[in-house]
């Protein structure tokens, strides 16, 4: 996660990151349910374990994108108290600002009228 | 049932992988971090698949997280430390060097002299007692550089802690800077009588003479501006 700090918008994110904020973006969720929305939203494309997940759960805190919410059961698994993580006014900012600089690369993509799957050199 | 003993085997393990984190990681992120393990062995057992590819992958992704939190950690530390660490660590092999050329090579040497002279060997016995008292002394000085150099990364560099330890550096350098003028005089003396060329041992002595009262006058402007700042800081607070 480049040189996110106190309150400045910085962009590009890291997949992991990315990933994280779009998962919480619907609202809280746990470490599992986290792993779970990612796999889901990235067609299995993005696969993190718990390592990853919580190393990039800790930055994301430090840098003030995300924080701990309450810890409460999730009814759909056991009586366990799990710890809930939502996104902060930054996170939803830092989530917007990447996301549009993803609609800016896109609408570059279009201007040279390059499709998904084709080569950039003309093929 | 034969699954969650076995989830609960391999959670057993992971928790003891978890151990490996920095402690301020896992105190935060440890619990979640097991139950996340088990609610994927789970969601295993009830695709009907095995648990030992999972869990080895989980393992291992976890292991290579533990490395890259402890190396965060270390540089962290170093960063907030790092020119205090290098400075300590000079301090140290500086020790250490001093200790070594008293332990080893000085007295070999000054045996070595007194044996030429053995009428006269008991004033080159007392030109090592006097050496000996200024490593002392020098080490003495380290060892308040030392702790000075502590000070400063617990925040109280502009402390009464400080001001002594200044003091203490001055005092010392001081006096092995006398001891060291008195120590040119005994040669030049010594080799007066005996006719011996005493430049190289004369030059050592005046070499170590304006380096002590080099660190002396720096230790004593040190520790005026330190009082300064301490004594503006209590008309402030007051």
């Amino acid at each position: 996660m480049t040189g996110v700090a106190n309150n400045k918008l910085h962009t590009p994110l890291t997949p992991a990151v990315l990933h994280i904020l779009l998962a919480l973006s619907a609202g809280e969720r746990h470490g599992y349910g986290i792993m779970k929305q990612v796999a889901s939203e990235s067609q299995g494309r993005v696969k993190m374990g718990p390592g990853t997940l919580y190393g990039s759960i800790g930055r994301m805190i430090e840098a003030g994108l995300i924080r701990e919410s309450e810890r409460k059961v999730d009814p759909e698994l056991d009586d366990e108290r799990r710890v809930y993580y939502k996104m902060t006014a930054l996170g939803q900012a830092t989530l917007a600002a990447e996301l549009e600089r993803y609609r800016e690369v896109l609408a570059v993509a279009k201007k040279k009228q390059l499709k998904p799957g084709s080569l950039a050199h003309g093929i | 049932m034969a699954s969650e003993s076995v989830i609960r085997r391999y959670g057993n393990c992971y928790a003891k992988l978890l151990r490996l984190y920095p402690k301020a990681h896992r105190e935060r992120f440890g619990e979640g971090m097991a139950q996340t393990f088990n609610d994927l062995c789970r969601e295993r057992v009830r695709e009907g698949r095995g648990l030992f590819s999972l869990s080895l992958w989980m393992f291992v992704e976890t292991l290579a997280a533990i490395i890259r939190e402890n190396a965060t950690t270390v540089k962290r530390a170093i960063m907030n430390r790092g020119s205090t660490l290098f400075l300590r660590l000079v301090i140290s092999l500086i020790a250490i060097a001093a200790l070594a050329v008293c332990i080893f090579p000085l007295p070999r040497m000054i045996a070595k002299e007194a044996a030429k002279t053995p009428d006269t060997a008991w004033q080159i016995y007392l030109f090592l007692a006097g050496a000996y008292v200024q490593a002392a002394l020098v080490l003495f000085g380290l060892y308040q550089a030392f702790k000075l150099l502590c000070y400063i990364d617990a925040n109280r560099g502009f402390s009464e802690l400080s001001v002594r330890a200044l003091r203490h550096i001055k005092n010392s350098a001081l006096i092995v800077g006398l001891l060291m003028v008195t120590g040119i005089a005994w040669i030049l003396i010594l080799s007066a009588g005996t006719g011996e060329d005493s430049a190289g041992p004369v030059m050592i002595g005046l070499i170590g003479t304006f380096a002590s009262s080099v660190v002396a006058a720096a230790a004593a402007v040190l520790r005026t501006q330190v009082q300064k700042v301490i004594d503006t800081k209590k008309e402030v607070l007051a």
